[in-house]
């Protein structure tokens, strides 16, 4: 069996600086991985790249040893932001049966088990009730659980999540993680997320991206690694202590030298 | 002459016709154009429409069928411009639209015999309609239902998230092209009833009222082509009996309809 990620001497850029520099990575079977780093650092652009949205500049990926134009029934999506969405009249269940639209069947009609697929998920998420409202009408958080929803109802073999939980409340969030860490018994997951905190109990392993990739395939999340990650920006620093200490606490001023 | 005897009238029932097959054709396509935020690539290619119109009236070709393969033509390049996010692309379509403008104009001038009709191509007219411009209209409309019909569930993943279509596998290029054909076969029919210049008044008018009744798309795309046929009727058979532009009569009974359910709404709204 093919390795589900694969990724070698991968640049890209969409003007004239790299936003990504020779990013080799290998994701095994059913591993967990979180892609940690600062804004900007190019985190969505490579989830984009491995689905197949964005083309590499130079370098290859591969995709259970396919191209990811040609592994699609392997991916599910979920992005961090819709454009798109405003004043567009879909329910929540019409966006939940997008995951489950078949690219080359013609007529486009969802069966019946595509209705309860999307059911089980909803109800799953605790969408059902809303299943009849418009996305517009809802707010960001449950929005987000809408597209994690239509992420996971086409039952990809791997699922990308871009900041899945960023709007998302603290019960929702461990909830939310609870599920993926079902999941992962069964698919890989590959995860962009600034909860440093929830995550790092859940992750197998991190991939730190700052235009190069730093990938740890242990889960020890060191304060070495995520200074590779975030470098001096601050704020990042409580979750920095968030994560390498076991008990969570909060650090509200931190010298610059004691990040050294 | 009563209301029926103008239905009998030729030339009116021509109108009519045409009339019915060009509401359903841009009545499914308005409310796509719309959500894809493409109203200005669809004035793009309806006044680019109208060098197709001097190219016909120049070569002495049937004006229809030529405005339709020019036409079709602008619509292949705007949609080989805007299948990558060009940062300049409004600049582009501008260009597409007054250029094509111009041409028409130039060819007319040069045109031997000058052509009284030439305001009908801009706000539309009843008398131009022939049995042949019927058959093709029918084909048209028949094309863009049995299109989107067969594609419906993929062109609307393609328009709510471009990206997550991508990873669905879906072959968003040859689609995008395909909506492009389509909406240059809506906006020469809707020429031949309304004129090039009020095209876009047509694809957006039912689709707004259309939105503020239906919570669905299905509903909206239902809901315009039956706007729009009622638009294009009353329109047709006011202009008649005042002897006033078709097309602009056409546009004035959807704009009044608009502001009447628009200033209902926020009376409701003020009143509940
Ligand atoms: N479509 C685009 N065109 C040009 N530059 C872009 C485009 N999208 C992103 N960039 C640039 O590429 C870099 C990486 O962007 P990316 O969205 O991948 O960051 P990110 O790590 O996901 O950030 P965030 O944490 O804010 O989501 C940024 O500097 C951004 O300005
Ligand atoms: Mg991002």
């Amino acid at each position: 069996m093919q390795n589900p990620i694969e990724v070698k001497n991968l640049w890209f850029r969409y003007e004239k600086a790299w936003i990504l520099e020779d990013i080799n990575l290998t994701v095994p079977e059913r591993d967990f991985i979180a892609i940690l780093g600062p804004n900007g650092s190019g985190k969505t652009t490579l989830l984009k790249l491995l689905l197949g949205i964005l083309s590499p500049d130079k370098g290859e990926i591969y995709i259970f040893g396919k191209k990811p134009q040609n592994a699609f029934k392997h991916l599910g999506y979920m992005p961090q932001r819709l454009f798109h969405s405003l004043n567009f009249p879909v329910s929540v269940m019409d966006v939940v049966l997008m995951g489950k639209i078949k690219a080359h069947q013609i007529g486009g009609f969802y069966s019946n088990k595509d209705r309860n697929d999307a059911e089980n998920i909803l109800k799953q998420l605790n969408l059902w009730e809303l299943r009849d409202r418009l996305m517009t009408s809802l707010s960001q958080g449950q929005r987000q659980r809408v597209l994690i929803a239509r992420a996971l109802v086409s039952s990809p073999d791997i699922l990308f999540l871009d900041e899945p939980t960023s709007n998302i409340d603290e019960r929702g969030k461990s909830g939310f993680f609870e599920l993926l860490k079902e999941l992962n018994k069964n698919i890989t997951i590959v995860v962009v997320s600034h909860d440093i905190g929830v995550i790092s109990k859940y992750v197998k392993s991190v991939a730190c991206v700052n235009t190069k990739l730093f990938h740890h395939a242990k889960p020890d999340i060191s304060r070495e690694m995520l200074l590779t990650a975030y470098g001096s920006v601050l704020e990042s620093c409580c979750n920095l202590e968030l994560l390498t200490h076991d008990t969570p606490h909060k650090i509200y001023s931190l010298d610059k030298s004691d990040i050294k | 002459m009563t209301l029926i005897d103008v239905f009998y009238t030729g030339f009116m029932q021509k109108a009519l016709i045409a009339g019915v097959f060009a509401s359903i054709a841009c009545g499914i396509i308005g409310p796509l154009v719309v959500a894809n935020r493409m109203v200005f690539i669809a004035g793009g290619i309806s006044h680019a429409a109208y060098g197709g119109v001097g190219l016909a009236l120049f070569l002495g070709l049937p004006v229809f069928s030529t405005t339709l393969v020019y036409s079709f033509l602008i619509a292949l390049i705007i949609a080989s411009l805007t299948i990558k996010n060009i940062s300049d692309i409004e600049m582009i379509i501008g260009l597409i639209w007054s250029a094509g403008m111009s041409l028409g104009i130039i060819l007319m001038d040069l045109s031997p015999g000058y052509n009284a009709d030439i305001m009908s191509y801009l706000f539309g007219s009843l008398i131009v309609v022939s049995n042949f411009d019927i058959i093709i209209s029918v084909i048209l409309a028949l094309t863009v239902i049995i299109t989107t019909g067969l594609f419906y569930n993929q062109f609307l993943v393609l328009i709510y998230d471009k990206d997550f279509a991508i990873v669905s596998g879906i072959n968003v290029k040859l689609l995008h092209f395909i909506f492009n054909i389509m909406v240059a076969c809506s906006i020469v029919m809707l020429i031949r009833v309304v004129g090039l210049i009020l095209v876009i008044a047509m694809l957006t008018i039912p689709v707004y009222i259309a939105s503020i009744f239906c919570s669905s798309f299905f509903r909206i795309i239902i809901f315009s082509v039956l706007l729009n046929i009622l638009f294009i009727f009353s329109g047709l058979i006011f202009s008649y009996y005042f002897n006033l532009s078709t097309g602009a009569t056409i546009i004035a009974t959807g704009t009044i309809s608009l502001l009447f359910v628009m200033f209902t709404r926020i009376f409701i709204k003020k009143h509940e």
